[in-house]
């Protein structure tokens, strides 16, 4: 009964968010839904969204191999559901392990590169040679996963086509929730990391994916959200089972890091970072910068970001 | 200390000394692992005792060792073993430059050949931020199979010849004792350095117009009998034309190797990246020139008392007369027959080559590869003009036409794609505008230059079978239009309208550390003139003289938050400015006549009329080829030619965030534009324009100036 009354809420709120007419508003508008997010009983439902199948073989593919300055870094692609392939970085410290790495699973921002992103070249070495694990992903449509939807990836291309297209959006969004999964599950099992110390990193729009991610899959041991927030300055409509703002407050309470810029344009402080922090629950650490939407973090945030992820992964 | 054979260093057997120079001996060796010879230079003991020095040489040589360019010598590794710090390379067979400039100079289009090629090697450095400051003819390397390498980029530091303070003390050194060494590494020393300064990317362009100089005349360009001579004809003399070696050159080569030689850093030639450029303009106009000059080159030349052939006298007339005509003729026929037999053998196997070789192209071009027709050209040495290729053209070409205001302008193309190996691909010169060229389907890199005016850049699209008309008013070389480009007037990408803008001048670089030096140095922070006389900071009014203790360097002297001293980070003069504010660059422009441009101008510039997301078009995905989204810092002005925009601007995308102009809907604020290095290449669209207060600086925001077209 109870599951009937689940897979009821499911299609309800599934064809909710998609009608435009009943749910369509513009940023300006959210602040009432965003003062409350939904309740437990409806955000149950939503996770029916993320289910997947834990059997599904991995068809684990090494591409290539490499080592470079301390850092091991391996090409390899994996299936994450039914015959849909995932392809991602695996960063290891060089060194060998005495015992098993705390690790990190990395989403990137909205550059068509992905996983090649110069961001998260970056970001990912940087963690691996702090003794972590790192996992870095393409999100669907992205670097690997390219397919004919997003072709210039220009901001205009990726709303129009997506953030701004409901169903694709929630498609998109509910395929990325399965993959951090499904990285999980493939760290674990597949490269003997340390279930218990497991953090989810996104930037940018990966942030906006790790909120929803982290609360989603509560193995998740911490999330860390870079210049997110719960949309950015071109979308339009609000999508529950696909909004931050519902599931922030449930990661706690794991902590919960938030690095943000005060004068980005992309996630404006006032109207779509700050409403989103009232919603976070402790622990949490939350750090302003004084620049814009970048895809790299200033030299103390480096380090903040660094510490924050050793202490949460203890 | 000599260390013999067999010895083991790390993994390395050294096999043979291979020879001495500053760095100490140097080795063939063989990687015991990889099973290669290689060769193993070994630190002089003083040096690789000196831990500050060995902690330099391993940050160089691990910054040369990730440049990987065709023109420098590989590093493969560094170690130290049994006290002995040694630094591991490729090994190449041939010789120095110094080896073949011994007897005397090269002939002029080799001189240039090889310029060239040093000249890409220090380009692929110089982006990379690393400057090799030692550069002469004994640190060029020719292979047995012609290629050019640059040595010991980086290491010259440790080089004891080169060091200032063992040159200040010289008594123990006297130049008597090691003229060669001595004079070798003084002789092409820039003013800069001679004068103690530091030496940038420019030190290195003067080091090669000094060997391009000895390549041509066979002399070195400041020889004097003693390092003081040397050191004040450096600072103090320019170096005989040229010409007066008895060598004839292009006139436009020896234009350029006084712009190389230049004392002023600043007036001196920019970029190795331009002079590569430029030297490769000069071979391939000297070549259209051979070809353009129709017959009279045609004819062969011939050696005197040589006979022409068009002289001889005609076949009959040399025919004997008498008994043994019939003998005589009859063999003369078996001649003309053979001739033609042969004749016809050689024509069939012409043709049957040419078409082993059309097949791929004939295969590449039904399959749309036309990168690969285009490459498969240049392989064979075949181009759309001939006339066996009339079909292919059809399928794979159209026209490119180039007009010029005034006309004249020299007209040099590159092919675009494949985008890896842009670099080094070599610009093709069609002609003097106006002038129409028939090149394969494909984006070009256009390049307008002529005497007296401003280079122009820009990108252009040939498409199958039509002809591209492009027409480019060129603006007149002056100070005040020095370093800048013409915007025509037209429509602004960003005005709900479509408003026109009228027409200006814009830099077409982002302004750099060395133009801003200019200021900072006359003393710009301390004339009211140029500053306003209150300046909101955070919100709040504050006067000139209190704000200004905001906009000082580390060391608290006037200037950017990025520079120290008063002055900018070493070896980074052609960076963009960081760490100005909006107040600042308002000043600096205000200084030289000009302003920063409003919103409208700055979009006018990198859009033009395409309406594109880029200024290269729409497509983010070569955005990182493109433009310098790269995460690691600023880089030189303009070194990413395929980011130009369709007015010949440079890192408008990318590079450094700029200030505008005029205020966004909050006035208490100022907009960037562009992205920078440390943002994400969508960061350059419209939609992600910021704001910041006007007394706000950091590491990725700097700036370019406007003016209104003289005249006007």
């Amino acid at each position: 009964m109870k599951r009937l009354r689940r897979v009821v809420l499911l299609i309800l709120t599934a064809g909710a968010a998609m009608a435009p007419h009943a749910t369509a508003e513009t940023p300006a508008a959210a602040d009432a839904w965003l003062a409350r997010p939904v309740d437990d009983q409806t955000f149950q439902t939503y996770l029916d969204f993320f289910a997947y199948d834990k059997k599904l073989p991995f068809d684990l593919r090494v591409i290539d191999t490499e080592e470079k300055d301390g850092v091991k870094r391996e090409h390899l692609s994996f299936q994450s559901t039914r015959g849909v392939r995932a392809y991602a970085h695996l960063y290891r410290p060089a060194a060998p392990a005495s015992q098993r790495w705390p690790s990190v699973i990395l989403l990137h921002g909205g550059g068509p590169a992905g996983k090649d992103n110069p961001g998260v070249q970056l970001m990912a070495p940087l963690i691996a040679r702090a003794g972590l694990n790192v996992l870095a992903i393409d999100m669907q449509y992205f670097g690997e996963r390219s397919t004919d939807l997003l072709t210039t990836f220009t901001e205009q291309e990726k709303h129009d086509r997506i953030y701004n297209q409901q169903p694709v959006y929630l498609a998109w969004v509910t395929q990325t929730v399965k993959d951090v999964s499904r990285a999980f599950d493939l760290l674990v099992e597949q490269r003997g990391a340390d279930a218990k110390r497991i953090a989810l990193v996104g930037m940018s729009r990966g942030a906006i994916a790790a909120a929803i991610a982290g609360a989603a899959d509560r193995r998740l041991a911490a999330v860390a959200m870079l210049y997110g927030g719960h949309f950015d300055a071109l979308e339009r409509g609000h999508l529950p089972a696909a909004c931050p703002a519902n599931y922030i407050g449930r990661i706690s309470p794991r902590p919960l890091l938030m690095i943000n810029g005060t004068h980005d344009t992309d996630m404006i402080k006032e109207t779509s970072v700050e409403p989103l922090q009232r919603l976070t629950r402790q622990p949490r650490l939350i750090l302003w910068a004084e620049t814009g939407h970048q895809s790299t973090l200033t030299e103390e945030h480096r380090s903040a970001l660094l510490r924050w992820l050793q202490e949460s992964l203890k | 200390m000599t260390i013999s054979a067999g010895t083991r260093l790390g993994p390395y057997e050294i096999l043979s000394t291979l020879g001495a120079g500053g760095m100490g001996e140097v080795y063939r060796a063989r990687d015991t692992r990889l099973g290669r010879e290689v060769a193993v230079k070994v630190l002089p003991a003083n040096r690789a005792q000196d831990p500050d020095a060995v902690a330099r040489l391993e940050r160089e040589a691990q910054a040369v060792a990730a440049l990987s360019h065709p023109n420098i010598l590989a590093i493969h590794d560094l170690g130290k073993d049994q006290g002995v710090f040694y630094v591991v390379t490729e090994l190449l067979e041939g010789e120095t430059l110094r080896n073949r400039l011994a007897s005397s100079g090269l002939p002029w289009r080799k001189a240039v050949e090889i310029g060239a090629a040093i000249a890409d090697g220090l380009a692929g450095a110089h982006l990379k931020g690393i400057v090799h400051r030692d550069l002469k003819p004994d640190n060029i390397f020719i292979t047995r199979d012609g290629r050019v390498k640059i040595l010991d980029f980086g290491l010259a530091r440790l080089s004891p010849v080169l060091s200032q303070q063992d040159q200040t003390s010289a008594p123990t050194t006297p130049p008597q004792t090691e003229p060669g060494i001595l004079m070798g590494t003084v002789g092409y020393m820039s003013p800069e350095q001679a004068r103690g300064s530091s030496a940038d990317t420019r030190s290195d362009i003067f080091a090669l117009g000094c060997v391009l100089y000895e390549m041509l005349t066979g002399r070195r360009a400041f020889a004097r009998p003693t390092a003081p001579e040397t050191l004040t004809a450096i600072l103090n003399e320019d170096p005989p034309d040229v010409s007066e070696s008895g060598k004839q050159v292009p006139a436009g080569l020896s234009r350029l190797l006084r712009r190389c030689l230049e004392k002023n850093p600043e007036e001196r030639l920019q970029a190795a990246r331009d002079l590569a450029f430029d030297l490769r303009s000069i071979l391939s106009d000297s070549e259209l020139d051979k070809t353009s000059s129709g017959p009279r080159e045609a004819v062969p030349a011939k050696a005197p008392g040589e006979t022409s052939p068009a002289a001889e006298p005609p076949v009959r007339a040399i025919v004997p007369r008498g008994k043994s005509a019939f003998l005589y003729g009859g063999l003369a026929g078996l001649v003309l027959l053979l001739i033609a037999a042969g004749l016809l053998i050689r024509r069939t196997q012409e043709t049957s080559r040419f078409r082993a070789v059309t097949a791929g192209l004939e295969a590449a071009a039904a399959g749309g590869r036309l990168d690969e027709v285009s490459g498969l050209l240049q392989e064979k040495g075949l181009d759309l003009g001939d006339e066996r290729l009339a079909g292919l053209a059809k399928r794979v070409a159209g026209t490119l036409s180039v007009a010029s205001d005034p006309a004249g302008a020299t007209v040099a193309v590159t092919r675009v794609q494949p985008l890896a190996g842009f670099a080094s691909r070599r610009p093709l010169t069609i002609g003097r505008a106006p002038v129409t060229a028939r090149l394969i389907a494909g984006e070009y890199f256009v390049r307008l230059a002529a005497d007296h005016m401003n280079s122009v850049e820009f990108l252009e699209p040939v498409e199958v079978g039509k002809d591209l008309r492009v027409v480019r008013k060129l603006l007149a070389s002056t100070a005040a239009s020095d370093g800048m480009t013409l915007v025509d007037e037209g429509g602004s990408a960003v005005s709900r309208e479509g408003e026109a803008v009228q027409a200006f001048l814009i830099d077409k670089h982002e302004v750099t550390n060395a133009r801003f030096l200019g200021f900072v140095s006359a003393g710009g922070y301390r004339d009211q003139t140029f500053w306003p006389e209150t300046l909101l900071v955070k919100g709040k009014p504050m006067p000139w003289a209190a704000a200004l203790k905001g906009f000082v360097d580390r060391t608290g002297l006037p200037g950017p938050r990025s520079w120290s001293g008063g002055t900018f980070p070493e070896g980074k003069g052609d960076h963009p400015v960081v760490g100005v504010s909006w107040y600042e660059a308002t000043a600096y422009g205000r200084w030289l006549g000009k302003e920063l441009p409003t919103r409208e101008q700055w979009w006018r510039a990198a859009l033009g009329d395409t309406h594109g997301a880029f200024p290269w078009g729409n497509d983010v995905k070569t955005a990182e080829v493109r433009a310098n989204f790269g995460l690691v810092g600023t880089r030189p002005v303009g070194s990413y030619p395929l980011g130009v925009s369709p007015f010949g601007c440079f890192d408008m995308a990318g590079n450094v965030r700029e200030w505008l102009r005029d205020p966004p809907s909050d006035s208490a604020l100022r907009s960037v534009v562009g992205g920078s290095w440390e943002d994400p290449a969508y960061m350059f669209e419209l939609s992600h324009t910021e704001a910041f207060d006007p007394a706000f600086a950091n590491e990725a925001i700097g700036f370019r100036l406007v003016r209104p077209v003289p005249g006007r």
